[in-house]
């Protein structure tokens, strides 16, 4: 008998029909000269699988990151020789923050947090959103704060 | 827990071809994606581990309940997952209800013996009933279960079946105790515990113990209380190993009858309760000392 843990078929399921997902995408994100290749499309799905299991989330169907590329592809700091690193960085940081913030967020308010503190206070850095606003962020939800009533992300930097 | 023993724990999924169990698994897969953004109501693609092993039980407990007692593999795979599912849920309703009914009747029959683990367990299942998920966390248990039941061998039964069992043994209890005087119990429970409105323990067991001494012996049992003569008498009749049994048994089908009692689960329950109470005189029947199983000068 197979001993494989249902919830990691989706590893071996989704890493397929996410690299397809991802590639559709290509078609709006290509509008704003950034597209993925298959090789890109396929690290990122797997990149996807690793930070599913890193964060301790499981997740049906294409995955966040379609919802990522749509609403950051239009972002001036973004540029396609940093395409995949950044969506990459920007995907696995969601699903650790989702768990972090304990649930509080959906994913709508998470990314659009992340885009307005991206293309706002860190110009472009992935790196600095991640050390640092984020984390205010989740600070602030483990104490209970109300994300719809804060203004602006600049309260959080 | 591992996935597999918690889908194989409530579904017939033993001894199935690795092919059909793939199967199955992938439709189970399909199902808890369903119900995962059900769950999020679409906010969320994604959920903790600890969230779709939740979902992923409570999936697993309803598709039991809708196999019912057919517990056929082919019925799984031939039927729709999420008609099986649908039909799961609507049982689910059906019992919640009927388990509303049978606290109530609980709550009706429970003795007028104070105890506070009795009484916040009881009202922790009222509680547990009116906030019943049952198409999320339909395996779920009572959380404010403290009472301990003079019998409890059905733990591995999960949401509302549990629940169910919980609550006919409680109803048992609740009828074996109103049998015997309530003042007389209270007295009877002060010598094993000063303390016993506080104290973790059971109301009926004890007042059961003696009353099953006494009807032993022949003698008159719904007083429950023993003398010194009594003991005497009970001592001889059970302390022996080879009587042993057959007088707990005989005393168990007098009390059965004398009182009344038509509800089979009541017989079952006193059953169950006496292939407990036998290893427990016979443990202490070398001493030939048995105060402390039946309780005596209340």
């Amino acid at each position: 008998m197979n001993n494989e843990n249902i919830l990691s078929l989706q590893g071996q399921a989704q890493i397929a029909a996410a690299q397809d997902e991802l590639l559709a995408c290509n078609s709006i994100s290509s509008g704003f000269g950034l597209s993925l290749s298959e090789a890109e499309a396929w690290e990122l799905a797997v990149c996807r699988v690793k930070a599913l299991e890193a964060s301790g989330r499981v997740e049906f169907g294409g995955g966040i990151v379609p919802k990522i590329i749509y609403a950051f592809c239009d972002s001036p700091y973004i540029e396609q020789e940093d395409y995949e690193v950044t969506l990459a960085a920007l995907q696995e940081s969601f699903y650790y923050f989702k768990t972090e913030a304990m649930e509080r967020f959906s994913d709508d308010e998470l990314i659009e947090f992340m885009l307005e503190v991206f293309n706002g206070p860190v110009h472009g850095s992935a790196e600095y959103l991640i050390g640092t606003s984020l984390e205010e962020l989740v600070n602030s939800a483990k104490k209970g704060y109300d994300l719809s009533a804060m203004d602006s992300a600049g309260d959080l930097l | 827990m591992s996935d597999d023993s918690r889908i194989s724990e409530l579904l017939p999924m033993k001894d199935l071809p690795e092919s059909q169990y793939m199967l199955l698994q992938s439709r189970l897969y399909m199902l808890l994606g369903e119900q995962t953004e059900k769950y999020t109501m679409g906010e969320s693609t994604s959920v903790t581990v600890e969230t779709a092993q939740e979902l992923l039980s409570s999936l697993c407990y309803t598709l039991s309940v809708a196999l019912g007692n057919d517990r056929g593999c082919e019925k799984l795979l031939s039927c729709d997952p999420a008609s099986l599912l649908k039909k799961g849920q609507e049982l689910l309703k059906t019992k919640l209800a009927e388990l509303k009914e049978l606290w109530s009747k609980v709550c009706r029959t429970a003795p007028n013996i104070p105890n506070s683990y009795y009484r916040d367990t009881l009202k922790g299942i009222g509680v547990y009933l009116d906030h019943y998920d049952l198409y999320f966390f339909a395996h779920s248990r009572p959380a404010c279960i403290d009472y301990p039941l003079m019998v409890l061998s059905f733990e591995k039964l999960q949401g509302l079946n549990y629940t169910e069992m919980y609550l006919k043994c409680m109803l048992a209890e609740n009828v074996l105790l109103s049998k015997f005087d309530s003042v007389t119990v209270a007295k009877l429970l002060r010598k094993v515990f000063p303390n016993y409105e506080d104290h973790y323990m059971n109301l009926c067991e004890q007042p059961l113990i003696n009353a099953i001494g006494l009807a032993a012996v022949g003698k008159p049992f719904t007083g429950i209380l023993i003398d010194e003569g009594d003991m005497e008498m009970i001592t001889e009749r059970l302390g022996d190993s080879d009587k042993l049994r057959k007088g707990i048994d005989a005393a168990i089908s007098r009390i059965y009858l004398e009182l009344g009692f038509s509800d089979g689960f009541v017989l079952t329950y006193l059953l169950c309760y006496a292939e407990m109470l036998v290893p427990r005189i016979g443990s202490v029947l070398d001493t030939g000392d048995l105060s402390g199983v039946f309780i005596s000068g209340a």
